[in-house]
């Protein structure tokens, strides 16, 4: 239509005395609008003119609703109710039908619209010129994935194999779903893949050597325990739903201990608070045994049941364990030990909470070993309201599709011995094949990227994983990360390892996606549905996978495995499977769909049955496999690390954030504005230091500089320093203070040893802003 | 009325500020810029496109995010009732943008699309009809306008040429009904 023409169609509607309505309808259909200057707004039916005004709330009934699920590593792992009008997510609460979230959301799951609508998203592909130096150009997917598929091939054609493709994931998103990412990289070929897990390695081999499998309480039995211990973790900050059956078990007359080294704000609901020595948990918890078992309160019946090498353990402690002596390594007062220890004996049924943050320490499995044995001689393991709570994977029996992806035939890789790759592995266990993976140490990324030769790590994808800030020895992985030709990372924000990529990927929100996704902590299953189209041009995993391998495959025929098409919902269906039907009781992942739903449990009690999965199908003081892992075979006395600088310096979770994620919306730094280093009022006055002040923090793997917050929360000889915290500035960073020192354990079940996060040291001085 | 020279501007900002790179920046620069000799030269785009995602698109956090939700609603986020209101008002004349749900529909871009193509369409036709529309749209983006600017200026790397598009946008906004009285 010319523009003469245009205004002939006009003058012809108006003469006609077309309502202003159909005025508008008339140019609607004409395309005159959109045809006018040669628009991007395109041409559509036209709406009524409606007054034009604030959006108000309209009520429920007025949105859509959709059953979404929080993926991140979290305890909670809550399911959602995300309320959509328009196509837009206006707000969320938690799931109503689950026993566990009940309604409710912590403050990080509230603030999901902020994720998602938050201007500072990645919205496009974009390529860095030159790694750091934050100049970024918009790319086309197409283009991205060029670039990317070039480099894979281009390292098959030099190495002979894709072993120099590495591969770092963990838990930035624990939809079942995105497994594709290591599906991604199997279908490239025999690939290298950082394993393990900095989360809590230690503690599964120390509960799999001593009951044959790490398996949890339902949480909402604590209800009807009648003594609680929580040691070393924090569930006020970082399983708030946890705590109204803590909360109930204290209403119906049970006793709250909490053991930590930091008064948190769990310790602060407790009936009892131990301030004890970082890594002295174990020595503690053996010191307890051994009194129990001078005063004759261990549970002898179901010793003789039910475990094999408890005589070995009692001359053990009898031989090496003093009840002072564990005191004095844990800084409490006899008589405080010898109290508990006593209550927690003659309280049945008894519990402990064993967090993670005790097996974050180069004793740290024995410590978990150590607090397991205390449970187990009390006779409260298999027991409602009892077990020594620590996770499960109980309802993680799924397909694992998207995981599952074969290699390119006649593809070449690593010749070795090999272990699981992580604790979610469903392959771990399986027959040895002639290639594999080559694998290295999660905790250890940077000195492994540094080691590899033959061939080095040409090119690393990041996916679900802030490794910059989040790894262990900042410089050193900076230098590490250096040897690496191309970097791919794939996130919703611009992190530290964004901030050191070539190319980063905008991937999606829950909300923007398919997936289905389970606890480690509760037994509840969520649906995870897609809610909105995904904002700007984000992708899942899967699809981004996907797209890889039709690029992949138009350069190189047969380069890559993965499917070239992929329908999130169909494979978010294709993870179901009878097992799971069956355990949660659905015929069909659509029944998901009216609510989530739990497992159903012969008991909610872990081990009820007592038919332990170890060699022995007992509890095993004594454990065979442990020595064959070259750990000692009894739950025995471990030192901790020799502190290399003059205070402790402790890195916990934060209320406002999920390791790095969270905190950076606006709405946290509300709250949460800056970081802290916190100090106890007796260190500062030694130190000069005033609330407020800008300090350095140093030790000999670098240094941090940020102000101080004084506060009698933490003892006099540690500094604590919450694990991340990041905004526009994005220079907080505790790896700069935290090396890689290994714990004891985690090579068993997760194919590497966790890290000893909380035996680092550090000293602190005033300095200037 | 709309004078040429400002349709042909309208049109070079709303390009400029859609622009995915740095030639699409240069092409929508030359459409604003051109017969104005005081419009900056300009010797190197691609760090003007470097700096253009710096301030507009990310991957970092950008200082000045062309969304009018982030400046007119009680929360700084996207796809709030400010972008709504603009696709509402989009849907009553007629049109539609090709991201709806993904790109939010107050996108500057888009803003300056449906100015554009209001102010034509008025040229063709005497009608009153697209004129509530229209004044919305323009009291509208003289609301945020101001406040975008504002922090575009405020980031001390912005390039001239940024700024030149910048200072255009709000010459051709604030005198848009000047203009048309005339």
């Amino acid at each position: 239509m010319t523009m003469g023409e245009q205004t002939d169609f006009f003058e012809q509607m108006l003469a006609k005395g077309v309502s202003r309505r159909g005025f508008l309808r008339g140019l609607a259909a004409a395309g005159a609008l959109a045809a006018l200057p040669g628009g991007v707004l395109q041409a559509a039916q036209a709406a009524a003119l409606e007054p034009f005004g604030p959006t108000v709330f309209l009520g429920k009934d007025a949105y859509q609703t959709f059953r979404s699920a929080c993926p991140r590593n979290c305890y909670d792992t809550c399911g959602i109710v995300s309320y959509v009008k328009e196509g837009v997510l206006h707000y969320v609460e938690g799931a109503p039908e689950s026993s566990f979230t009940q309604g409710g959301l912590c403050v990080k799951g509230y603030s999901y619209p902020r994720t998602v609508y938050s201007p500072d998203r990645i919205k496009y592909p974009m390529r860095q010129v030159e790694r750091g130096s934050g100049k970024w150009q918009r790319i086309s997917w197409d283009e991205a994935l060029d670039t990317i598929s070039r480099k894979f091939l281009e390292i098959g054609d030099t190495d002979g194999n894709m072993l120099g493709l590495g591969l770092t994931k963990y838990s930035g998103n624990f939809g079942i779903t995105h497994y594709g990412v290591e599906g991604m990289l199997a279908s490239l070929g025999y690939t290298t893949r950082f394993v393990g897990t900095p989360c809590w390695p230690a503690g599964i081999d120390a509960q799999s050597y001593d009951m044959g499998d790490m398996w949890c309480n339902d949480p909402e039995d604590m209800a009807s325990s009648r003594y609680i211990i929580i040691w070393g973790a924090n569930p006020a900050y970082c399983s708030v739903h946890s705590m109204k059956y803590v909360y109930e078990a204290q209403r119906r007359g049970a006793k709250v201990v909490v053991i930590d080294p930091v008064f948190t704000q769990t310790a602060a609901k407790a009936d009892e608070f131990w301030e004890v020595k970082p890594g002295a948990d174990g020595a503690l918890a053996l010191g307890m045994a051994r009194h129990l078992i001078d005063r004759g309160l261990v549970d002898t019946d179901w010793i003789r049941q039910n475990s094999i090498g408890y005589g070995d353990f009692e001359a053990y402690l009898k031989r090496e364990v003093a009840l002072e002596w564990a005191a004095e390594q844990a800084g409490l007062p006899v008589e405080a030990v010898q109290r508990v220890a006593e209550e927690f004996a003659t309280a049945k049924p008894a519990t402990i909470w064993i967090g993670y943050g005790m097996q974050r320490h180069v004793n740290g499995g024995q410590n978990v070993r150590a607090v397991d044995a205390l449970v187990a001689l009390t006779g409260n393991v298999g027991k409602e309201g009892g077990g020594a709570r620590y996770g499960h994977l109980y309802t993680w029996g799924f397909n694992y599709h998207a995981f599952s992806q074969s290699p390119p035939e006649g593809s070449v890789g690593f010749v070795g011995e090999t272990g699981p790759k992580g604790e979610f592995d469903p392959n771990a266990g399986s027959e040895a094949q002639t290639y594999t993976d080559r694998t290295f140490n999660i905790n250890r990324i940077a000195q492994e990227i540094l080691d590899a030769s033959d061939p080095p790590v040409r090119a690393l994808w990041i996916a679900n994983k802030n490794v910059v800030s989040q790894d262990f020895d900042r410089t050193k992985i900076l230098e590490a990360l250096a040897k690496v030709d191309l970097i791919v990372t794939v996130d919703l924000f611009f992190n530290q390892t964004v901030e050191q990529s070539d190319i980063v990927l905008p991937t999606v929100t829950p909300f923007e996606d398919w997936t289905v996704n389970v606890s480690y902590w509760h037994y509840w299953l969520h649906l995870n549905e897609q809610a909105i189209t995904p904002m700007f041009e984000a992708k899942s995993d899967i699809e981004i996978a996907a797209m890889l391998s039709s690029r992949m495959n138009a350069l190189v025929p047969g380069s890559c495995t993965f499917p070239t098409e992929v329908d999130p919902k169909e494979w978010m269906v294709k993870e179901f499977n009878d097992g799971i039907h069956s355990l949660f009781e659905i015929d069909s992942w659509e029944d998901l769909r009216q609510g989530s739903r739990k497992a159903k449990l012969a008991s909610p009690a872990a081990w009820a049955d007592l038919g332990f999965k170890t060699p022995s199908g007992k509890y095993e003081f004594v454990s065979q496999m442990a020595a064959e892992n070259e750990h000692p075979a009894l739950p025995t006395h471990l030192p901790g690390r020799e502190p290399y600088a003059p205070m402790r310096l402790l890195t916990p979770h934060h209320k406002y954030g999920l390791h790095s994620q969270f905190q950076n919306l606006d709405w946290m730094h509300d709250y949460n504005p800056e970081p802290f280093v916190y100090v106890n009022p007796v260190t500062a006055k030694a130190k000069g230091i005033a609330d407020g002040d800008w300090v350095r923090v140093f030790n000999k793997v670098g240094e941090e500089k940020v102000r101080a917050r004084i506060t009698n929360n933490v003892p006099a000889d540690t500094l604590l320093m919450y694990e991340a915290w990041f905004g526009a500035k994005n220079a907080y960073n505790v790896n700069r203070l935290v090396d890689d020192e290994s714990s004891d354990m985690g090579r068993y079940k997760t194919g590497a040893p966790g890290v000893a996060i909380h035996d680092q040291f550090a000293d602190i001085e005033k300095a200037t802003a | 009325m709309i004078a040429e020279s400002t349709e042909r501007t309208l049109r070079g900002l709303r390009d400029f500020f859609l622009a995915c790179d740095a030639d699409a920046m240069r092409r929508a620069y030359c459409v604003v810029a051109e017969s104005d000799e005081q419009a900056p030269v300009v010797e190197d785009w691609a760090d003007v496109e470097y700096a253009f995602n710096r301030i507009f698109v990310g991957p970092c956090v950008v200082s000045a995010p062309p969304f009018a939700s982030v400046y007119l609603d009680a929360q700084p986020s996207l796809m709030g009732p400010t972008s709504l209101e603009m696709r509402h008002l989009y849907e009553a004349v007629g049109l539609v943008s090709p991201w709806t749900g993904s790109v939010p529909d107050d996108h500057l871009g888009l803003e300056l699309d449906a100015y554009l193509q209001l102010r034509v369409a008025l040229t063709c036709v005497d009608s009153t009809a697209l004129e509530p529309a229209l004044q919305h749209l323009t009291a509208h983006m003289r609301a945020w306008l101001p406040r975008f600017g504002l922090c575009v200026r405020s980031d001390f790397g912005a390039p001239a040429a940024v700024l030149y598009m910048v200072d255009r946008l709000e010459e051709v906004i604030l005198a848009g009904d000047t203009e048309r009285t005339r």
